[in-house]
């Protein structure tokens, strides 16, 4: 047996076979290098033997368990949770909100753009969704009257003017109302040249009717348009064709004197020639003659009935009356229909914005769930 | 009630009833000072305590806890700023005396077991760390492999080189020996095998 045998066996003396352990020994007796060897492995073996871990230290080991137990879960500072839950919240929020955007910038293309647009008075062109008040519905009825109609002195019987106006209102009961548009038109003698019904945002409804209103009616109709809806925006225009109209009459005239001379020619006429010249005459006089009519006729009839744009903007309960005529009462719940309106919307907007960001959610959960099971192998191992 | 439902605490204890002395002596071992060596075994004993619920169960409780206690002990010692690395000029030429081993062969078995522990502080750390886990607390290879997180080769490799430097230290360094190296007569002829 050899000294190198010897050490592997010595690793493992308490489980060797009769036979090994005497090799073992005869090797022993006869080596000394090999039996300093086994001594010193078996002084090391038996080194704490008879000793005894001092007293103080499980002492000191049981009491330190003993208040790791005792001790209570560690708690991040309440303040540390408030805010945790606020960014949640604000993430929350914000991500909402900006689900609902698109929603949002549709409405900024809705009528309020529109009735800045065209507003005569800039002041006037306010809208109860941006919060202010229209100056003109604070306006003294009398100078609400004055500024309403920039062309309310009558036209003199010589004048050809052309008036034109456009209208537009706000309204809760869109459907009463626009039966009540219809009713004062029709009494005051005007019509509906067209109309235009269409869904705005928000399921929201507008109507735009071009109206023909007899233009002695037309500051009358608009002071009683007042009381349909509240006043969004105002404006009016007066085009005086006064000068094109009479001109345009005396080219009549003149065709129409043209033609009674060429009637009295085409009598006389004797050679072929002659009537077929005459005739081609009367026929370019007779076209001349029916534009000019037709063209004074539509004159007239501009004249004579002015145009009225009207658009007529259904209100949701989200907006808030800003009309001073509404008491506290109805104000404060205006404002709790409408606080309560957006809080449903709100719902609706987290439920797209969380099915929105899902599958992302779904891929960052999985990424980390990958993450922690390799670092969990890694430290197995 | 089973060990799993008990309270932690008890759950602990019974698991470290029986090796709270080997842990205490292999830090002991390994730190080489009472007071570090104490320290050190709160600690491991303690983190063992706090990660007892991650303890999956795969290896021994025993392994596991070893493994644990190494680490405490290699870091502080490694702050202690300990010998870590062998130096290889301690190993060549180094050629065991017949008188010299007779003569360590001689003493009563508490000098030896003194001059053994004396001998061990002068070991580098990291085969201090191989041998007291194998010889002294009686791992195997493979255990001891684990708990150091080494392949077992290189358990088995270290051992080998500590147990020849703790044999040139123990023949070499006489002032380790109680009685600074002088031979009692009356237990020259004393054979203690």
């Amino acid at each position: 047996m050899t000294c190198e045998h010897v050490r592997a066996l010595l690793d493992t003396r308490e489980s060797l076979d009769a036979q090994q352990q005497r090799l073992l020994e005869e090797h022993l007796a006869s080596c000394l290098s090999c039996r300093f060897d086994a001594r010193v492995l078996q002084d090391a073996r038996a080194l704490d033997e008879g000793e005894e871990v001092p007293f103080a230290f499980t002492q000191a080991l049981r009491q330190r368990i003993t208040q790791e137990e005792e001790a209570p879960v560690k708690q991040s500072p309440r303040i540390l949770k408030w805010l945790a839950v606020a960014a949640c919240l604000a993430i929350l929020v914000g991500g909402t909100y900006l689900a609902g955007e698109p929603r949002r910038q549709a409405v900024s293309a809705s009528p309020p753009e529109k009735a800045l647009g065209n507003a005569t008075t800039y002041a006037e062109g306010y809208d109860a969704n941006f919060g202010g008040q229209a100056p003109w519905a604070a306006m003294p009825e009398s100078s609400v009257a004055a500024d309403r109609s920039l062309m309310a002195r009558e036209a003199s019987p010589q004048e050809k003017i052309i008036r034109t106006a456009r209208l537009e209102l706000s309204t809760r009961s869109f459907d009463k109302d626009y039966e009540n548009v219809l009713a004062l038109v029709k009494e005051k003698g005007g019509r509906v040249e067209s109309a235009n019904l269409y869904n705005n945002y928000n399921d929201l409804r507008g109507l735009n009717l071009t109206l023909r209103i007899p233009v002695k009616q037309l500051d009358s109709v608009i002071a009683s348009l007042k009381g349909v809806g509240r006043l969004v925006s105002f404006n009016e225009s007066a085009r005086d064709v006064s000068e094109q109209y009479y001109d345009m009459d005396a080219r009549l005239q003149t065709q129409k004197t043209k033609m009674a001379r060429l009637q009295e020619l085409l009598q006389k006429a004797e050679s072929v020639e002659d009537l077929i010249a005459l005739e081609d005459s009367i026929s370019n006089t007779q076209y001349e003659l029916d534009r000019l009519t037709g063209s004074l006729k539509g004159l007239d009839s501009q004249v004579e009935d002015a145009t009225l744009d009207l658009v007529l903007n259904e209100l949701s309960p989200l907006e808030t009356s800003q009309d001073q005529q509404e008491g506290l009462v109805e104000r404060i719940k205006s404002g709790m229909a409408a606080a309560f309106h957006g809080f449903i919307q709100l719902l609706g907007d987290l439920v797209v914005f969380l099915s929105v960001i899902l599958p992302y959610l779904i891929v960052v959960v999985a990424f980390i769930i990958i993450i922690r099971l390799i670092m969990k192998r890694r430290k197995n191992k | 009630m089973t060990l799993k439902t008990k309270p932690k605490a008890a759950r602990f204890e019974e698991l470290i009833a029986p090796l709270e002395k080997k842990v205490y002596f292999t830090c002991l071992h390994l730190m080489g000072k009472r007071e570090d060596a104490e320290d050190c075994a709160q600690e491991a004993l303690l983190k063992a305590y706090q990660k007892l619920d991650s303890f999956d169960g795969k290896s021994q409780f025993s392994t596991w806890l070893y493994t644990l206690v190494t680490r405490v002990c290699l870091d502080a010692l490694r702050k202690r700023r300990d010998v870590f690395s062998l130096d290889a000029l301690q190993e060549q030429g180094f050629e065991p005396e017949d008188q010299q081993m007779e003569a360590y062969l001689l003493l009563e078995e508490k000098e030896r077991k003194a001059a053994l522990k004396e001998a061990l502080k002068e070991l580098p750390v990291d085969f201090r760390a191989a041998l007291v886990l194998v010889d002294l607390q009686g791992l195997k290879y493979q255990e001891a492999a684990q708990a150091l997180d080494i392949p077992e080769g290189t358990a088995k490799s270290r051992v080998a080189r500590a147990r020849g430097m703790l044999k040139k230290i123990l023949l070499t360094r006489r002032e380790l020996f109680t009685g600074e190296g002088r031979l009692n007569d009356e237990r020259r002829n004393r054979h203690d095998l």
